[in-house]
């Protein structure tokens, strides 16, 4: 290879995201639905609010969530369930969401997303007038 | 081949049978860990200490309940449904709630009134140190 291509992809690499070598772990969500909003609850412990990426492409909304490995000098691991890992789960959202208006907190390491649902999806009753 | 081994005694060995034993314990608790078991946790050891750090979201600080008998760490904890509004139904639920609880044994004794435990972000540490009178002492040898 040319000298000139080989500066170009060393260029390219650094521009890249840096590829990280760790797990990504599904986190288990609960979605469930009011009246007139929409619920998602993920379990994403060591999550804060600074590391947690929610980006809404279309109708695909998707959860990041990034961890910091535990820095623990002088003990080594006897026993591991758990190893360090990245959260990510998509979901896809239908039309009878508002976009603009969700929300989301963290509280506990447990993410809750409220999607409202807009004014014309909302379930009406119809009152019937006797003639 | 087969039955050679099987009758010759060296089967038999209780040395070999306890490995075959351990090797089907370790293999048979890292499927049931990520099946069922809440909450998750990881175990560090060090000569004088051991830490032990369990994954619980959603779980308030009230609603553990942490245990140290000689070597064994017993933690309790519950995890409560989210109010959700009788109108409202669901679409999926895989996050589980209810009482858990998971017991801990350690290598050491523990010093029980030194325990410390912290939570954050979903994320619970407990620092266990080795009970004194566990601890490893070196003896000299006195020349005669």
């Amino acid at each position: 290879m040319e000298t000139a291509t080989v500066e170009r992809k060393k260029d390219e690499l650094k521009t890249c995201e840096p590829q990280v070598n760790t797990r990504i772990f599904v986190p288990q969500a609960d979605v469930y639905e009011s009246q007139d909003k929409i619920f998602v609850m993920a379990d994403m412990p060591g999550v804060s609010e600074d590391s947690i990426d929610i980006v809404l492409e279309k109708n695909v909304l998707t959860i990041q969530g990034k961890t910091t490995p535990l820095e623990i000098e002088g003990m080594r691991l006897a026993h591991c369930e758990v190893p360090p890992g990245n959260y990510r789960r998509v979901f896809m959202l239908s039309d009878e969401v508002d976009q603009d208006a969700i929300e989301a907190t963290i509280k506990n390491g447990v993410l809750k997303l409220t999607l409202p649902k807009p004014e014309k999806a909302k379930a009406r009753k119809i009152t019937v007038v006797a003639e | 081949m087969l039955f050679q081994e099987l009758v010759s005694p060296s089967f038999f060995d209780t040395r070999q049978m306890n490995i075959l034993h351990n090797r089907l314990n370790n293999l048979l608790s890292s499927v049931a860990a990520h099946d069922s078991e809440f909450p998750l946790l990881n175990t560090y050891i060090s000569e004088d200490k051991a830490l032990v750090v369990a994954e619980i979201p959603g779980v308030d600080i009230e609603d553990i309940d942490l245990q140290v008998v000689n070597k064994t760490l017993t933690l309790k904890a519950e995890r409560k449904h989210e109010d959700v509004s009788e109108d409202s139904h669901w679409y999926r639920r895989e996050r589980v709630s209810g009482q858990f609880s998971r017991v801990i044994e350690l290598p050491f004794a523990i010093d029980a009134d030194d325990v410390k435990a912290t939570c954050n972000q979903g994320i619970l540490k407990i620092e266990l140190p080795r009970a004194q009178a566990d601890l490893p002492r070196k003896i000299s040898i006195q020349s005669v």
